[in-house]
């Protein structure tokens, strides 16, 4: 990997004391659609966390494209990452359109308006979420689903070539999750963006990242590309549950079959249902 | 919040404002009517008139409107930077360490027979020099607090610290000449009774020397609106941006305060009022608020002239009597906006 | 309740038995225990008098009107998520302020009870008034419009009783006597209005108690446990109101205390349950008033210092130490 666009090395990071990153060394390679896989309190959201430089590292350093962190100004940095986090929060009474123009931030000119590029960028990424038609609805009327879709405009009205997103298709449905996704596809075959994603479902990965990094207790279990990280064995030891991978009839992409694993069926005492 | 366009909106509270001001410099122990006021201020009319809307009405008037101004977006500016409502910029204790500064000023520059041994003209650099010193004692405590810098403590560390500036001042007030209690009463009601036109250009120079700071600041005042994660990952240098804020608020607020005493209630509400009158991300927000504070002040110096007359009561004491009911009429009436 | 919570009370417990025992011997006289001791075994002599009548009231009052003030700031800081709300936001101390002022100048009030009953009725009122806009205003259950509403209201009331003390000052002198509040010359019938407010207010804690810890999840999850979230937190500040009010009209308006008293108690308790909380902050609270108290007869004795600044005088130091300590100012 000649250009990896974000790097860690020997990093480690805490919350309080309690350690969240261990020693970690990491290569995201550009261009591509990473997820980031394993389950809660893995590391996941810490690793983009500590690569977006919103939670400094304990030890190690953090490089985007090739520069340590500290090198980069907060405005350069937004422009050459943008990041969606867990939880995002705004005033209610903010509209979609003022919320998508927030995300222009680092491009804007200190003392004019908005200028037609800040437009042209809004524009772009009200549709390529179908969200134009909210434009001027306040966000504390939108629906969960309506309100993540508005959020991530704003992420992509950044503009940046590197993408972070921390669960972009939490209260998503069905549908809207994989048009987000497919929308994540297209920015990065068409457009080259690089992305990486912390993704709990395990089939959305296997569609549509190109690399996976599976962590488990805040160490990194596996990474590479997908199909070689996203194995039953590797699924099973991280996770602690069975697991199969069947490829149905048609489709091109193998299905991953979560399982409750023998014991906790056990205790559950559906063992003979199970079987 | 009606359909008008935001510069509508703003023209018309500047008009409001506007007449206000004409209105209010008509008033007084010999009223002229407005076309009377309008050609003094044009530079025509009797001599006479000239004489009291130039030297006497005007000063008083302007000073009461810019003080407004500054009180009003030194709120508007805390509010947003620390995410609470409730903030004013009387919690950083920059109203009670100017009121500190005053009462020691009264005290120690007294002799025995309560007279000033300095001029009297010294009383707004001791307000001045107690409102920096508390909010510098804010802004170090909080820098060497090893549990972080969040805004939260910046206004715990705030109120604590006017708390104790307020002590000091009754502990004084008690101790000290009973005369000088009651002028010092007087400074903390607020007031601006005794305007000058120097008064109003200094804080006019004041308001004038923040517009470019507040133009600067105005994106990264919107992006704050933001959670912090956000706002940093949108490029926004969070800690700097809020310590601008915070410094430019209590610039406003020392400013104001140091000319007109403890007016109270204006730095609170005018925000909210601007946020009901003209939304809080609509273009010109901070004019608004702006606008707001002047009126709210000016409403009250001129209510206080008239409601009592020949008696004049301290400005102060009225702000709230004239912005409380039509903020609670707002707070009513915004409820399908923001309910 | 564990073992570490039970020692956290028997330490509070122990200072408080500390501080009442100083209250009763420390002031302008300073007696020895034995005095103390003769004086409530119902001694006749001067001093016992000086004992039983003004120091145990004055005792009494402090500790009663310290945990109340301590349990009402609390509750308003938990019913409205913000971490600065204390009874003084709420209108109370200005409803109760401007009631007295008006009582005086307009009523010919004078006895102490008669400017407590009038205390007690605008501090009510004033909530009454406070709520009945932020429930019109819409969702009553927001946060910010009940404190803006309350803010609003206070500040308007303050305005009035300026007004009024402007332009009757024949009124001032009685008035700035219980306008500074504070614990001295109250007497004990006073306690007829404090005692029972705070015997109901913390029974009404103890049973909000579980579903105020639910309100410490966001509003949606609350509710989904079963929570009224609207009920709750408007239960929450009548409660907090009802203590306020009993306060005030047995010490006038004493202001910090309600802010201070729940921090110190999140200090001690980093994680507490409700009712564990509200426990120590009634006797942080307690404490805090009743040291409090015995330092304002002594700083600028012969006189008294005004019981405010004594306690911003004690509690500020207190709350920077806190928040120097804590990583989290957390609710």
């Amino acid at each position: 990997m000649a250009d990896p666009f974000a790097r860690l090395r020997a990093a480690s990071a805490a919350y309080n004391r309690t350690r969240a990153l261990d020693d970690v060394t990491l290569d995201l390679p550009a261009g591509a659609v990473i997820a980031f896989c394993g389950p809660n309190g893995s590391g996941k959201s810490t690793a983009l966390r500590l690569m977006r430089g919103l939670h400094p590292p304990l030890r190690g350093t953090v490089e985007i494209a090739g520069r340590a962190l500290p090198e980069w100004t907060p405005r350069a940095l937004a422009r050459a990452v943008a990041m969606l986090s867990q939880t995002p929060e705004a005033p209610p009474e903010l509209t979609v359109g003022e919320l998508v123009m927030l995300g222009r931030f680092a491009h804007r000119r200190r003392f004019a308006g908005p200028s037609d590029a800040d437009r042209a960028a809004c524009q772009r990424a009200l549709a390529a979420t179908g969200t134009e038609a909210l434009r001027d609805r306040p966000i504390g009327q939108l629906s969960g689903g309506q309100k993540q879709r508005a959020w991530i405009a704003m992420t992509l009205a950044q503009d940046a070539p590197r993408i972070f997103l921390d669960e972009p298709t939490n209260h998503l449905d069905v549908a809207h999750a994989f048009e987000v996704l497919e929308l994540i596809r297209r920015l990065n075959r068409q457009e080259g963006r690089s992305f990486a994603l912390v993704l709990h479902d395990l089939n959305m990965a296997m569609r549509y990242a190109d690399h996976v990094v599976l962590f488990c207790d805040g160490r990194i279990a596996a990474h590479g590309p997908t199909r070689q990280v996203l194995t039953e064995e590797r699924v099973q030891q991280v996770f602690a549950i069975r697991c199969r991978i069947v490829q149905l009839a048609g489709e091109e992409t193998p299905v991953l079959v979560p399982l409750p694993n023998a014991s906790a069926a056990d205790d559950a005492g559906l063992a003979s249902a199970a079987e | 919040m009606s359909a008008m366009a935001a510069g509508n909106r703003l023209a018309l509270l500047g008009l409001v404002l506007g007449a206000g001001a004409v209105l209010a410099a008509g008033l007084g122990s010999s009223f002229l009517p407005p076309g009377r006021v309008v050609a003094a201020l044009a530079g025509g009319g009797a001599p006479m008139d000239s004489v009291i809307i130039w030297t006497l009405r005007l000063p008083r008037v302007v000073l009461a409107v810019l003080t407004g101004m500054a009180l009003a977006l030194a709120g508007a500016l805390l509010q947003r930077v620390t995410r609470n409502p409730v903030a004013a910029p009387s919690v950083l204790g920059v109203t009670d360490g100017a009121a500190l500064g005053v009462v020691a000023f009264l005290w120690i520059f007294s002799d025995d027979a309560n007279a000033l041994t300095v001029s009297i003209h010294w009383q707004p650099l001791a307000a001045m020099i107690g409102a920096f010193g508390f909010a510098a004692l804010v802004a170090l405590l909080t820098l060497l607090d090893p549990g972080g810098r969040s805004p939260l403590r910046i206004i715990l560390y705030g109120v604590a610290l006017a708390a104790l500036a307020k002590a000091a001042v009754t502990l004084m007030m008690i101790l000290g000449p009973i005369y000088r209690a009651n002028q010092a009463l007087t400074w903390l009601t607020g007031s601006v009774s005794a305007a000058h036109w120097s008064d109003a250009a200094t804080v006019a120079a004041g308001l004038a020397l923040s517009i470019p700071a507040l133009v600067a600041l105005r994106l990264p005042l919107r992006q704050i609106a933001l959670d912090a994660e956000s706002a940093a990952a949108t490029g926004l240098a969070l800690g700097r941006t809020q310590a601008a804020l915070l410094s430019l608020s209590v610039l406003l607020t020392a400013l104001a305060v140091s000319q007109v005493g403890a007016v109270g209630f204006v730095g609170l509400v005018a925000p909210h009022a601007a946020r009901y009158i003209h939304g809080q991300f609509a273009p010109g927000y901070l004019v608004s608020t702006a606008l707001i504070g002047g009126l709210m002040v000016l409403g009250a110096d001129t209510l206080a002239r008239i409601i009592a007359a020949p008696l004049e009561l301290p400005a102060g004491a009225l702000t709230a009597l004239v912005g409380a009911p039509i903020f609670l009429w707002l707070l009513l009436k915004g409820r399908r906006a923001h309910g | 309740m564990n073992l570490h919570v039970s020692r956290l009370y028997l330490l509070l417990l122990f200072g408080l038995g500390l501080a009442a025992a100083a209250s009763l011997h420390m002031g302008l006289r300073i007696y020895d225990p034995a005095t103390v001791l003769a004086a409530l075994r119902g001694g006749t002599d001067s001093d016992a008098l000086i004992i039983v009548s003004l120091r145990v009231p004055r005792t009494l009052v402090a500790a009663v009107a310290g945990a109340a003030l301590g349990l009402s700031g609390l509750l308003m800081q938990v019913a409205t998520r913000n971490p600065l709300a204390e009874p003084g936001l709420m209108g109370i101390n200005a409803g109760a302020a401007f009631a007295v002022t008006f009582g005086i100048a307009h009523l010919g009030a004078a006895s102490l009870l008669e400017l407590g009953a009038l205390a007690a009725f605008g501090a009510l009122a004033a909530t009454i008034a406070v709520f009945g806009i932020a429930i019109a205003a819409g969702d009553a259950a927001r946060p910010a419009t009940t404190l803006l509403a309350g803010v609003t209201v206070a500040g308007m009331l303050a305005s009035l009783t300026q007004l009024l003390l402007l332009i009757d000052e024949t009124a001032l002198e009685t008035l700035l006597f219980w306008l500074s509040g504070g614990f001295a010359d109250r007497g004990s019938d006073l306690l007829r209005l404090g005692v029972p407010s705070l015997l109901a207010g913390f029974l009404g804690t103890m049973l909000l108690a579980p579903a105020l810890d639910a309100l410490r999840l966001d509003d949606d999850s609350a509710r989904s446990l079963g929570v009224r979230v609207s009920t709750v937190r408007l239960a929450a500040l009548a409660l907090g109101a009802l203590l306020a009010a009993g306060t005030v009209a047995m010490a006038g308006p004493v202001v910090f205390l309600g802010l201070v008293a729940p921090h110190i108690a999140r200090w001690l308790q980093p994680k507490p349950a409700m009712a564990t909380l509200a426990i120590t902050t009634c006797l942080v609270g307690a404490i805090v008033a009743l040291a409090a108290d015995i330092v304002a007869r002594l700083i600028v004795a012969p006189g008294e210092a005004p019981i405010g600044a004594v306690l911003a005088l004690v509690g500020v130091p207190t709350l920077i130490a806190l928040l120097r300590q804590r990583r989290e100012a957390v609710l």
